[in-house]
């Protein structure tokens, strides 16, 4: 399927320190990846260096064969409100918006209106069976289900 | 994390995760060993 995303010779370091150096990496498109090793290994760094939410002190990272290092702040935003989705250990659905709004949130900050989505939204909650949580806030459903919700993010600035 | 295959499977989305819970890495193609900033094979 092609290349997602590649990492040609990055190298970062803090404070002095090199968390990796040269590190080369490719990610198939429709790749399940996981990056695993203990508490400051890297892993987080490497994962901030893919995605664009850190600068590199050497090499590039391509996403989609476009250069990311060198984007400025706003093809970034662009890139990551359109093709990328974060989800994090400790949710962070807003607390004032319905479920069904939380998952609908990258829609309408692409400035989309509900119509446009609305067969592929229902398509989603009824392939995850969460039809009866969308009129829920989310302090009213479960830790978990709250993170599970979260993972949606993945997927909804696709849905079009 | 069923939620997260069901939507790899669906979505064919490329999906990085970062754990150190080797039970989490169930649905994965391909794990990454990274070992002081190295990639371990």
């Amino acid at each position: 399927m092609g290349i997602k995303v590649s990492a040609k010779n990055i190298s970062k370091s803090y404070d002095g320190n090199a968390i990796f150096k040269d590190l080369n990496l490719v990610i198939e498109s429709g790749d399940f990846v996981s990056i695993m090793g203990a508490s400051g290994s890297g892993k987080s760094t490497l994962l901030n260096a893919l995605s664009g939410n850190d600068e590199l002190d050497q090499g590039s990272v391509y996403f989609d064969d476009v250069n990311i290092t060198i984007l400025n702040d706003k093809d970034m935003a662009l890139l990551r409100k359109t093709k990328l989705g974060f989800v994090y250990q400790f949710f962070n659905l807003v607390q004032t918006l319905k479920v069904k709004d939380n998952i609908l949130l990258p829609i309408y900050l692409k400035g989309e209106h509900f119509s446009n989505v609305k067969p592929h939204y229902e398509n989603l909650c009824k392939m995850l069976d969460i039809k009866d949580l969308e009129d829920k806030y989310p302090d009213q459903i479960s830790g978990g289900e709250q993170m599970n919700l979260q993972v949606i993010w993945i997927v909804t600035p696709l849905l079009k | 994390m069923e939620y997260l295959s069901k939507l790899h499977k669906e979505y064919q989305v490329t999906i990085i995760q970062v754990t150190h819970d080797a039970s989490t890495t169930e649905y994965s193609d391909k794990i990454i060993h990274l070992v002081d900033g190295k990639i371990k094979d």
